[in-house]
């Protein structure tokens, strides 16, 4: 009986082999991993020492690690390039003890700084300096071989993580700009409402009052629009994140801007809005809901922005999500 | 000695993918440090001082714009 051999040889496919993800895989689950560490290892920092507690860090890290994870696998020419990405053990072991020595360096200091925290003073920047460089040893986990790939790879997300980090929690920044802003805006809502009701009077103070027949409204900080500028930062952030991969990112970049913008506009009209009604017959009304009203006044200020602006900040050339690895 | 970036992890992904989702979501339905502004009621006139704001108003301002953003969504569907 003859036998019959085959050279030729099996199906490549159930042949066992080592996986070697394409560069796009690689990066994307090295970037993947290093937010992660990052955004733990920060969240260990401030739990473990309180003073270096601050919403901005955690919030940028975040908002970069689920704009990775949506962007998944990378349309660039890294996907063609077969390589390994790697943490080393010894990157680790620098990156774990750069966070232990921090965490006890602020728990020593601790005691000094805490009195001057949030001051204008040499000791409140040392720590917010502190607070910043919970960031410092995520540097050692990066290769600089690579380090420049990974720039031109995920620039757009790290310029977004940049954006929130810088303006998500604007309210130190209103605190600083209110003895001005509080007039600019007293003064605005003052010369809108004029229009609409005879008899308003305008007191000048750090918190101005716009008197008038049946009501007198006095804006305090909280009425800066602040509260308007976080619910559009949530609001435009959830856009973000599910159209990523639609977004032409300047466009969104200038849209979220100009958004701002519109919040402080829209909440101009809102205050005007309790002078005009206020003074004309329904006093009580703006008494009982101007809190909640003020909320739902905001979402609809988003809603007409983004309605007027979302066509715009599409990428029609790209609209097609990319694939997800 | 090194490591190669654990292919567990990739497994983990979609558990990963969830949990970062309903962080996301918490942050963000989260209530917002708000105090009632007290009325003054002891002048001839009202005084009002306008918002900080209650988490309820808050929650509902979040519900309505992504609810009004998803239907906006819907009518410029992605060309795949």
């Amino acid at each position: 009986m003859d036998k019959v051999f085959t050279e030729s040889p099996p199906d490549a496919g159930l042949l066992p082999r080592k996986f070697i993800p394409s560069g796009s895989v690689a990066i994307h689950r090295f970037f993947f991993l290093v937010l992660a560490l990052t955004l733990s290892a920060i969240a260990a920092d401030q739990f473990a020492a309180p003073i270096l507690r601050t919403t901005s860090p955690l919030w940028a890290t975040a908002a970069c690690l689920l704009l990775v994870w949506r962007r998944g696998k990378l349309p660039s020419v890294l996907a063609d390039r077969p390589f390994e990405l790697t943490l080393s053990i010894g990157r680790l072991a620098v990156f774990f003890t750069a966070h232990f020595v921090l965490i006890q360096l602020a728990r020593m200091m601790t005691s000094t700084l805490q009195p001057v925290a949030g001051t204008h003073t040499a000791g409140g920047i040392l720590v917010a300096v502190c607070k910043l460089s919970v960031f410092l040893p995520t540097l050692v986990l990066f290769p600089l071989s690579l380090l420049n790939e990974l720039v031109a790879a995920y620039k757009y997300e790290g310029m977004a993580a940049l954006v929130v980090f810088i303006t998500f929690s604007p309210g130190r920044a209103m605190e600083a700009v209110w003895p001005w802003y509080g007039q600019l805006l007293g003064r605005f809502v003052y010369a809108l409402a004029q229009l609409f009701v005879a008899g308003l009077g305008y007191v000048k103070d750090l918190t101005p009052t716009i008197t008038g027949p049946d009501l007198d409204i006095t804006i305090i900080q909280s009425c800066s629009g602040i509260t308007g500028f976080e619910l559009f930062g949530y609001l435009f952030g959830v856009v973000t994140i599910l159209d990523w991969n639609r977004l032409s990112k300047g466009r969104a970049l200038f849209a979220y801007f100009a958004g701002l913008f519109a919040v402080l506009v829209g909440n101009t009209i809102r205050i005007a809005s309790f002078v005009i009604f206020g003074n004309r017959g329904f006093a009580r009304f703006v008494l009982n809901f101007h809190v909640s009203a003020g909320w739902i006044f905001f979402s609809l200020v988003f809603l007409v922005y983004l309605s007027l602006t979302y066509g715009w900040i599409l990428d029609k050339g790209n609209s097609a999500p990319a694939p997800r690895v | 000695m090194v490591f190669e970036l654990l292919p567990s992890f990739w497994l983990w992904r979609e558990l990963v993918k969830k949990i970062y989702l309903l962080l996301c979501l918490s942050f963000l339905l989260a209530p917002q440090n708000v105090l009632a502004e007290e009325d003054d009621d002891s002048h001839h006139h009202h005084r009002s001082g306008a918002p900080e704001m209650p988490a309820l108003g808050f929650g509902a301002a979040v519900a309505i714009g992504i609810v009004g953003y998803l239907v906006l969504r819907r009518r410029h569907p992605s060309q795949d």
